[in-house]
């Protein structure tokens, strides 16, 4: 165990009931991240990434952004809020080009502007911005293109058959989005389960923005004021692109984190578990996306579709959830109680360790640029 | 050294304010909507100039060639007694059941339909409400098929645009749908086709652009005991 510094001038340690270090007093372990006034390790009610939700929680901004403080991330929240809102609006007035654009657009542009928030791509952002959204948009594109070549018209909206359509296609598209962050992996500075979460997000993001300006280019050189049915655009803009954006990043988000995981071995084996590991996680990603190719073969009905991939994309945010959650838990050096630091999440002046003693937030799910910040003279634990 | 925790935070709080970040809230909408918009802006005027347009060439033009046209196949239903000579250069049969048979072409696909009902309107109809809401979004129509028959018998006929979404991730785009109804001899034939949007009047009426490939099945079918 490390030795506390008297410059800390912390209360009494208290021993932990999960991790048995020794570690100072607050509502959670900064070693562990368990909650010391609860039996269960897990601490399902508070994720480590944003303790103040449940783990269990279908959101997108804290699963999918987790640097964010969560007094940043309302900003976010609200411009997907309001971005969908004038996505759907623009549709309903049969404004078909600026609403598709807007709709792709939407979170590959808040992306950016988190990484830029976050800093997760530490000195090197354009390094981070070509392996992830400009790679993840190239293969979009070409896949797009070769896709369109190898097609005709069918009645029965394809002439290639369940397999293809269903299977071979949508693991092509899975296998194209992880492609990209692949690049990084080797990289030392870039060792966190969240860098993986970050690339592999980005890139599918890239990817599918891609995708749909090249499958909807059709609408992209259309009047402005288009003829169809707004119900029947507006649903179909909204699976396309934002839908399908938030299940793309989910299942490309879980295979990436989990393979940072093990690549760079940084789990301390208290929250190991097969359930959560890269062969699970892969097979989760890929039987999402099969699942979700074979319902858009069979599913006839609009809205019924949109409904499936809205409740598939919920579904995936809370596994992804689930699998940050316990990788953040897991995650981490040996045990050591650093200097006083302004923890990003709840800006309490805590000892600086795996977690914040005050809120639980891990240190490695705050904005890179933050986590070396001294506390502010004169101020100490109470 | 105690097991118990205190649930109060022991620890001293620092104002917001003296938090830092890159970028405050406002900075954050300001950003996201002004690269939305500029985005949108220069992803449209992209579109616009990449956009391809048809290029009159007047005078200058000569005449459209061809391939000439190879012997032609006949596809027989023996559940119906009707036969469909087809140009087996242009078009495959992609679906034989006994009330259905499904031809497939690069212009696109051509299914004939033995159905049943009251009328030849409510056989187009039927047909209509048939195609797949999610392969057919936005589907609205367009209007009659004048002088609409199939093998020579004069039947009732509508074309309807729509955006073609193809099931199998593939690209969507615009797409002209014809359905014709035709009954003779008391077999009431529907015949479903659709192909690309084509904007050019002159030579693609209906907006289908594979439209010329369709003539050729359309004519060449023989309700039973039609020559």
């Amino acid at each position: 165990m490390s030795e506390v510094t008297a410059t800390q001038g912390a209360a009494a340690l208290v021993r932990c009931p999960h991790c048995e270090e020794t570690v100072p007093p607050g509502a959670y372990c900064g070693s562990c991240g368990g909650h010391l006034a609860d039996a269960q390790a897990h601490r399902r009610h508070s994720y480590a990434a944003a303790p103040h939700e449940r783990v269990h929680r279908a959101t997108v901004i804290s699963t999918l952004f987790p640097h964010l403080p969560h007094r940043h991330a309302h900003v976010f929240r609200e411009i997907l809020g309001g971005g969908v809102a004038v996505v759907i609006l623009l549709a309903a007035l049969r404004l078909y080009t600026p609403a598709t654009l807007v709709a792709a657009l939407l979170l590959p542009v808040l992306y950016v502007l988190y990484l830029y928030e976050v800093e997760v791509y530490e000195h090197e952002p354009w390094t981070v911005i070509a392996t992830t959204f400009v790679a993840g948009a190239a293969l979009g594109t070409a896949y797009s293109l070769v896709l369109s070549h190898f097609s005709s018209l069918s009645l029965g909206g394809t002439d290639k058959g369940a397999l293809v359509s269903g299977v071979v296609l949508p693991v092509i598209v899975q296998v194209l989005m992880v492609a990209g962050p692949l690049l990084l992996i080797r990289r030392a500075h870039f060792d966190e389960t969240l860098d993986g979460l970050t690339f592999g997000v980005a890139s599918a993001l890239g990817f599918t923005l891609a995708l749909v300006v090249a499958g909807e280019w059709h609408v992209l050189t259309a009047a402005l004021r288009g003829s169809g049915v707004p119900a029947d655009s507006m649903l179909r803009i909204v699976r396309t692109a934002i839908v399908a954006a938030v299940v793309n990043a989910t299942t490309t988000g879980l295979i990436t984190a989990t393979l940072w995981q093990r690549w760079h071995g940084r789990s301390r084996g208290r929250h190991r578990s097969a359930s959560r590991g890269l062969p699970a996680s892969a097979l989760v990603a890929f039987l999402a996306q099969v699942g979700l190719g074979l319902a858009s073969y069979f599913i006839g009905d609009l809205l019924l579709l949109v409904i499936v991939w809205a409740m598939a994309a919920m579904l995936l945010l809370v596994w992804l959830r689930v699998v940050l959650h316990h990788a953040l838990l897991d995650e981490g050096a040996e045990h050591h109680i650093g200097p006083l630091g302004v923890c990003p999440e709840c800006h309490h002046v805590v000892p600086t360790m795996l977690f914040c003693p005050s809120c639980g937030a891990a240190r490695s799910a705050g904005p890179k640029h933050l986590r070396t910040a001294a506390a502010p003279i004169g101020e100490a634990p109470a | 050294m105690s097991a118990v925790t205190p649930q109060w935070s022991p620890y001293a709080a620092v104002p917001h304010a003296h938090v830092p970040r890159r970028l405050g809230d406002h900075r954050v909408r300001l950003f996201a909507i002004g690269a939305i918009l500029a985005l949108v802006v220069v992803i449209s005027a992209a579109a616009t100039l990449v956009h391809p347009t048809p290029q009159p060439c007047g005078l200058y033009c000569g005449p459209q060639t061809q391939a000439p046209l190879a012997a032609a196949s006949t596809y027989t239903n023996s559940a119906h007694g009707f036969s469909i000579d087809y140009p087996a250069d242009r078009l495959s049969v992609a679906v034989d059941k006994p009330d259905t048979v499904e031809f497939h072409s690069d212009g696109g696909p051509i299914q004939f339909q033995v159905v049943r009902a009251a009328s030849l309107d409510a056989a187009v109809s039927q047909a209509q409400q048939q195609l797949d809401g999610s392969i057919f979004q936005d589907m609205q129509e367009v209007g009659a098929v004048r002088g609409a028959e199939i093998g020579y018998v004069p039947g009732r006929g509508t074309v309807w645009s729509a955006t073609y979404q193809p099931s199998d991730g593939g690209n969507p785009g615009p797409v002209r749908i014809a359905i014709i109804a035709a009954q003779s001899g008391g077999l009431t034939v529907v015949a479903t086709m659709f192909s690309d949007y084509d904007s050019g009047t002159d030579h693609a009426p209906y907006g289908l652009s594979g439209d010329a490939t369709f003539d050729y099945p359309i004519s060449g079918f023989h309700f039973p005991g039609q020559q």
